[in-house]
């Protein structure tokens, strides 16, 4: 999800507080993924989660946006638990 | 551009009234006049957050500074009129303050922030910052960015944990597992019943054995005890009632004597008949009575001088304690009451019209119709007559019994008794008319009452050996078993007298010597008991498997050896007894369980199948989840069968830990977050403690295990960041060799980077200190705001806080760069921020100054408008082309 620009094609105050979050959370969740025991297939769930969850501040829209998310990622994460068989997030940094 | 500011409701802070429109401005000044305010008001205008990393500052200013109005004049589009409302701002210095941060018009309308921003840029550029503050403040600014984010996406993370939980609770709380357990315990408890009802089988017959050989062992002994004292007896009543009989048969004789001695008339005879044989029959009639009554008193236990009140007594308390037994039956005996509830509640929808099977007749949770009751009733019928009665309800109901049949021989002796009056008034009217009738003479008159005295006297002791007779007959009877006659009220002797001859006539006038008077019948009766006995024991030793001679030899024990027989068969049957007892309520427990167990299959199938239905309803709450969901579930509902509600369990299972991830995936991005917050601050304070008071919110908590979970991660991004920092061309070729990758080690507080030759090299941050490297970070940042130079806006970019530490010739180094490759490209207009030099306006000299300034040719005309600038507003701002 690309940060949110002005008028003026700069980021506003506030995507460009999203962008830096957003990237530190990737950032940390990449190298989780990459170190031992990591899930590299869960970060792309994970991240686009991360997203949806700071795209706006409005409670009222999480449904949309959760409802987006699960059905894109649902499968894939279904598929990772029952292969991992623990049923839980995976990713241990 | 020129700009100026006015904070009229100031309590405190000062701030400079203004910049003016010079594209190189020098702006010096004395200290506290609010020079640096002014820049970064504008930078808050531009849409910056200058104090990110001052967070006392902000609070200051939104407590005192009070609104501030702000012109911009000299741009295309007109005046820009911009009033700041510091009151308003939150809390925290955070970037998002748009709405909070005050007005702005454009050439006279209200416009909005973004298009202010449109129009203008204003770039602040610290020349007091070192390398670690730098470094510091950018971390404190990212810090501060996230726990923004944080703080403003808090509903958003309570919400999306709230959406997904919702989904995995309507995946429904049956597992797989727990269907599965939930049949294998049914299968068991399914096991367990009929073993149950098999062992309880087996130890009811067992039982029924053990009561059977006891009773037959009991009876045998207790024949043994008593028959020969009871045959005696017998036969000694029997000698004495024909001794009564014979003495009767004389005086009657020499009565009969007497009376044909009188003179009849002819037309005397037939009434002499008649009353000939009446007498006797009244009198036996009315000993029958009395042995009857005598035979119930006995039998209630009352002693033959007993009186109708104590009779009435007895009978009145045989039906009080009917009355209580049977009240106590009515509270104790569930069984029987659920019987009769059950069977009325039968009987009214027996007679219901068939109109009405379907309709509901009772609203419980699931509503049930008049046939499903009718057939409910009859499978509880038909359960509760296996029920087994309560043994204190048992006992209860013999005892209603035994008191009914006390009532009524109490009832029958005084039906008795009433009857014998009657009986005796009528033997002494036939004595009296009979003796009218002979009209005997004197003489035979004293013989004939002396024979009758004879006679009376013969009556009452016959009367007597029958009751001794009766009473052997009855001891027999209940020794041997036999059923005898009930105790008779007598003949129903007031009937007419014209009947009783009718009667009479076809009777002998004798006690009848029928087979219970024979002692050799009772003996046969013994006898054929004992042959009873020894088959019912074989049979009970053959089915328990015991050698049928030790029946042969337990019947030929001695008394005291039966005695112990018989105390060992009593153990049998109390052990049988406790053991039928147990199992009975094992049985119960396990019907009880097995159906417990069916109810909790059928209802965690109903749970599997409404999840279902739940989840995949097309207008339903999760409808929006529709694709995914059946990704997931990849299965059909459609299927009734007990395997396909297995699967749907597995299904509905991996809905619930799908669920559950999304919400634990997002509470792992909260963990990073805040841990990113946290860790930053710490990092920024480490590197400058004087940023470090700018974090509220994560500095004031203890660290998480999340924290240190993902510190690592987050020091290699910060290091990341930084590294980007110091990695433009003109520092990488002023400071690192021109190498093509500089980063930076905070844990060891270096920077490393690899020399033109390929030769590692690396340098503490506190190396990086000196002023000819400040003037580098400064063309580096200035060479970094060419990127973020928004194309339309008109871009001031301030030079602050120079002075202390850039030499003076370093300072015309900058003027030099700024002139030659960032005014027109990086800025529209640059003011270079320096503290004052030189105070003209307070100096010794300055009236000297002041006069030569003004009176002498040749003097710098700007000398003059300097001091008259810093006399009236403590700063001066000339153009820097002279510096």
């Amino acid at each position: 999800m690309p940060p949110s620009t002005d008028e003026s094609g700069a980021l506003s105050g506030r995507a460009r507080e999203t962008a830096q979050a957003l990237d530190v959370v990737r950032y940390v969740l990449d190298q989780a993924s990459a170190a031992p025991g990591g899930n590299a297939e869960l970060v792309l769930p994970e991240s686009a989660i991360a997203a949806a969850l700071m795209a706006e501040p409005h409670a009222e829209s999480v449904g949309e946006r959760a409802a987006a998310i699960f059905n894109q990622h649902a499968n894939s994460v279904a598929g990772y638990l029952a292969r991992s068989g623990d049923g839980q997030p995976g990713g241990t940094p | 551009m020129r700009v100026t500011l006015t904070a009229p409701d100031s309590r405190g802070p000062r701030v400079i009234q203004e910049i003016p429109d010079i594209e190189l401005c020098r702006l010096e000044g004395r200290n506290g006049i609010g020079k640096t305010l002014a820049v970064r008001l504008l930078e808050l205008c531009s849409g910056g957050q200058p104090y990110a990393a001052h967070e006392h500052s902000w609070s200051t200013l939104r407590d005192q500074l009070g609104r501030v109005q702000i012109r911009i004049e000299g741009l295309p589009v007109g005046a820009i009129d911009v009033e700041l409302t510091p009151s308003e701002w939150p809390e925290r210095p955070t970037a998002q303050i748009d709405t909070k941060l005050g007005t702005v018009k454009i050439d006279g309308r209200t416009s909005t922030w973004s298009e202010l921003r449109t129009h203008v840029q204003v770039t602040r550029v610290a020349g007091d910052e070192g390398l670690t503050q730098t470094f510091a403040i950018e971390l404190q600014e990212r810090a501060n960015h996230v726990g923004a984010v944080l703080e403003e996406a808090d509903p958003v993370f309570v919400a999306w944990d709230e959406y997904f939980d919702g989904l995995s609770s309507a995946a429904g709380s049956v597992s797989r597992a727990d269907l599965e357990a939930l049949m294998a315990s049914a299968t068991e408890g399914h096991q367990a019943l009929k073993t149950a009802e098999a062992t309880h089988e087996e130890n009811r017959a067992q039982l029924e054995m053990a009561e059977r050989r006891y009773a037959t062992l009991a009876s045998f002994a207790e024949r043994q005890a008593e028959l020969p004292s009871r045959l005696q007896e017998l036969s000694a009543a029997l000698g004495q009632v024909a001794e009564a009989d014979q003495a009767i048969g004389e005086v009657s004789e020499a009565l009969q004597v007497l009376a044909a001695r009188a003179a009849i008339e002819e037309r005397q005879r037939p009434e002499l008949v008649r009353l000939e044989h009446l007498r006797p029959r009244r009198r036996r009639d009315l000993q029958e009575l009395v042995v009857a009554e005598r035979g119930i008193l006995a039998a209630l236990g009352l002693g033959v001088e007993s009186s109708d009140r104590d009779l009435r007594a007895a009978r009145e308390e045989a039906l009080r304690d009917v009355r209580d037994a049977q009240k106590q039956l009515r509270e104790l005996d569930l069984v029987g009451g659920l019987k009769r509830t059950i069977g009325d509640l039968q009987g009214q929808l027996r007679v219901a019209p068939k109109s009405l099977d379907r309709e509901i007749i009772a609203a419980v949770p699931e509503p049930i119709t008049t046939a499903s009751l009718r057939d409910g009733l009859a499978t509880r019928m038909h359960e509760v007559e296996r029920l087994p009665r309560d043994g204190e309800v048992a006992q209860l109901a013999r005892r209603a019994e035994t008191a009914d049949r006390r009532r009524l021989l109490a009832q029958e002796a005084l039906e008795c008794r009433r009857k014998a009056v009657r009986k005796r008034e009528l033997v002494e009217e036939a004595e009296t008319a009979f003796v009218a009738l002979l009209g005997l003479e004197a003489k035979d008159r004293g013989e004939y009452e002396a024979l009758e005295s004879r006679l009376r006297g013969a009556q009452e002791a016959r009367l007597s050996a029958a009751v001794r007779l009766n009473v052997a007959k009855r001891a027999l009877a209940q020794l041997l078993g036999v059923v005898l006659p009930e105790p008779a009220s007598g003949p129903e002797s007031e009937i007419d007298d014209e009947l009783e001859m009718d009667i009479d006539a076809g009777g002998d006038g004798e006690l009848e010597v029928d087979e219970y008077n024979s002692p050799d019948a009772w003996q046969r009766r013994a006898n054929e008991l004992e042959a009873e006995a020894l088959r019912e024991l074989r049979v009970l030793a053959a089915a328990s498997g015991t050698d049928p001679a030790t029946v042969d030899a337990l019947l030929r024990l001695v008394p005291e050896e039966l005695d112990t027989a018989l105390t060992e068969a009593r153990e049998t049957l109390d052990r049988l007894g406790a053991e039928a007892t147990h199992s009975r309520v094992t049985l119960a427990d396990a019907e009880q369980r097995s159906k417990a167990s069916a109810g909790a299959i059928e209802e965690a199938h109903r749970a599997v199948r409404s999840a279902y239905v739940g989840l995949t309803d097309p207008s339903g709450v999760w409808a929006a989840l529709n694709s995914g969901l059946r990704d997931v579930l990849g299965v059909s509902g459609e299927s009734e069968a007990v395997t396909a509600d297995l699967e749907l369990a597995s299904a509905l299972g991996r809905v619930s830990m799908v669920a559950e991830w999304f919400a634990s995936a997002a509470n792992k991005v909260r963990e990073i977050l805040s841990a990113a917050e946290l860790v930053l601050n710490s990092l920024a304070r480490e590197l400058d403690p004087r940023v470090a008071s700018s974090s509220l919110k994560a500095g004031g908590r203890s660290p998480a295990s999340s924290d240190f979970l993902y510190e690592a991660s987050i020091r290699r991004w910060s290091e990341s960041e930084l590294g980007k920092l110091v990695s433009g061309e003109v520092l990488r070729h002023e400071l690192f060799d021109d190498s093509r990758h500089v980063s930076v080690d905070l844990r060891r507080a270096i920077i490393a980077w690899q020399a033109s030759e390929g030769v590692p090299r690396q340098r503490p941050l506190e190396a990086f200190s000196s002023g000819e490297q400040v003037f580098l970070y400064t063309r580096a940042k200035l060479e970094r705001l060419r990127d973020s130079r928004r194309p339309s806006a008109y871009s001031l970019v301030v030079l602050d806080e120079f002075g202390a530490f850039v030499a003076r010739d370093r300072l015309g180094q900058l003027l030099s760069y700024v002139r030659e490759s960032a005014l027109g490209t990086i800025a529209d207009q640059v003011v270079i921020i320096l503290p004052l030099a030189q105070d003209f306006a307070n100096d010794k000299e300055a009236p000297f100054l002041r006069q030569l300034a003004e009176g002498f040719e040749g003097v710098p005309a700007g000398l003059l408008n300097r001091i008259r600038q810093l006399e009236s507003r403590n700063y001066f701002a000339t153009s820097a082309d002279g510096l």
